[in-house]
């Protein structure tokens, strides 16, 4: 009973901090510096939140299936694939959470004052103590707003992960995967269990993600 | 002692949306007093974002004590960060999420990591005493007044012992009773420190109190 519920929780954690690291990034180069194509960039990470998700599935398949641009390499050379693993599901999840994050952070780095910056350079701080001490402090809320609904996203991921892992019991078969299956099966009392099970996990994470977005009293 | 102490040659095209301002302001002077008077528009900001490396000229010399901050021709472009130049902004811009004696000890702590250590305690807590600032040790810049929060900004550019100091309209946001005395002690500061110091104002009283030598700007101009 408790296995898709555990590998969920271990899918969506591996996936939300994937999103959070490659998010925070993306957000600060395209909050911060202005260059040609930054645009598309932005645009590109934005993406994932509008295209389906078996879209995205079957682009990560062109990506690190056996034969695929990465995959074949990985494959080859060191003889393993994230093909049908729960490693394979994170991935996919976290490429589906990754605009959450991305667009939370950038606002959240938007709305840092850049004469807090550049009070800090003339002080001497360096541009990596300029992140960790001024940006980041100021922005954590919108960062962490973010990469919780992420975090809520992953939970819920279907489609992507389906391509990428399969549905495989006990190794990727999370919630939303195992959900469909009892239904289809016809166990109509284990699938309401797993949808409790998901409602109130995703219904904690928005709750505590909106008390992080409201303003400050 | 290099001569002159000051050297800035400054030009810079700056475009918003259609419309281009042109910066081109060059002066040199021995004086540790400087005034840089002009009304609002005239470019003063940028001038001494500049001097401080906040803003890159797009040609231009900047010189101060015997260092070459910036230079076009040479192709020196100091980052901020080694340019010792002490910014005091318009706003003061504290960082609004750490405490007062956090303020003024930022500089002092340049790694990514760690408390202070005891000798730079003791520089903050002397910085702090010079100011005024000891009972507000642990208040946040939100909690406490307008001339208190220049105080604080003031420390925390001299606490590194900068070659100069900017002042940008230092009195401009506070009200008028309060400013006599703030220009007093910013005199005093300033002997005190034995700090050059370059004021931007539009105030003619400012430019008559604080400067032994005076810059009149205008659309980007020296006129005067």
């Amino acid at each position: 009973m408790l296995t898709p519920l555990l590998l969920t929780l271990k899918v969506a954690s591996a996936a939300t901090l994937m999103a959070l690291v490659a998010g925070v990034v993306a957000a600060r180069l395209i909050a911060r510096y202005r260059f040609p194509g930054r645009e598309v960039i932005d645009a590109l990470c934005t993406l994932p939140m509008v295209m389906p998700p078996t879209v995205l599935g079957y682009y990560l398949i062109v990506l690190i299936g056996r034969r695929g641009w990465l995959g074949a390499w990985l494959w080859e050379r060191l003889g393993i694939t994230l093909m049908f693993t729960w490693e394979g599901a994170a991935l996919a999840a976290a490429v589906v959470a990754f605009p959450l994050v991305f667009k939370g952070a950038r606002a959240a780095f938007e709305g840092v004052d850049r004469q807090l910056e550049g009070a800090a350079r003339t002080l001497g701080v360096s541009e990596s103590g300029i992140f960790l001490r001024v940006t980041l402090p100021l922005a954590w809320r919108g960062v962490l707003a973010g990469t919780m609904l992420a975090f809520a996203r992953a939970t819920g991921e279907f489609g992507a992960t389906l391509m990428v892992a399969g549905n495989i019991p006990g190794r990727t078969q999370t919630l939303s995967l195992a959900v469909y299956d009892a239904v289809q099966r016809g166990d109509d009392r284990f699938a309401a269990y797993l949808v409790a099970v998901t409602s109130v996990v995703c219904v904690a994470i928005l709750l505590g993600a909106g008390k992080l977005l409201k303003p400050r009293a | 002692m290099s001569r002159p102490w000051v050297r800035v040659d400054v030009h810079k095209t700056l475009r918003a949306r259609d419309r281009a301002f042109h910066l081109d302001t060059a002066f040199e002077t021995d004086s540790d007093r400087i005034v840089v008077f002009g009304p609002s528009g005239s470019g003063k900001t940028a001038l001494i974002q500049c001097i401080a490396g906040l803003m890159t000229p797009d040609e231009g010399v900047v010189r101060v004590g015997g260092r070459t901050l910036f230079d076009s021709g040479a192709g020196i472009d100091l980052p901020p960060q080694e340019r010792r130049v002490g910014y005091l902004f318009q706003d003061y811009a504290l960082f609004p999420h750490l405490t007062v004696e956090e303020n003024v000890g930022f500089a002092l702590r340049p790694g990514l990591s760690g408390r202070l250590g005891e000798a730079e305690r003791k520089r903050v807590r002397d910085a702090l005493a010079a100011f005024d600032l000891e009972s507000h040790a642990r208040s946040l810049p939100r909690q406490i007044s307008g001339g208190q929060r220049q105080r604080v900004a003031l420390a925390r550019a001299l606490i590194v012992k900068p070659e100069i100091l900017l002042l940008d309209e230092p009195l401009s946001a506070l009200d008028s009773p309060l400013r006599e005395r703030v220009r007093g002690e910013l005199l005093a500061i300033q002997q005190r420190f034995a700090v050059p110091m370059i004021v931007i104002t539009h105030d003619p009283a400012d430019a008559a109190v604080l400067g032994r030598m005076v810059v009149v700007q205008r659309e980007g101009k020296v006129v005067g």
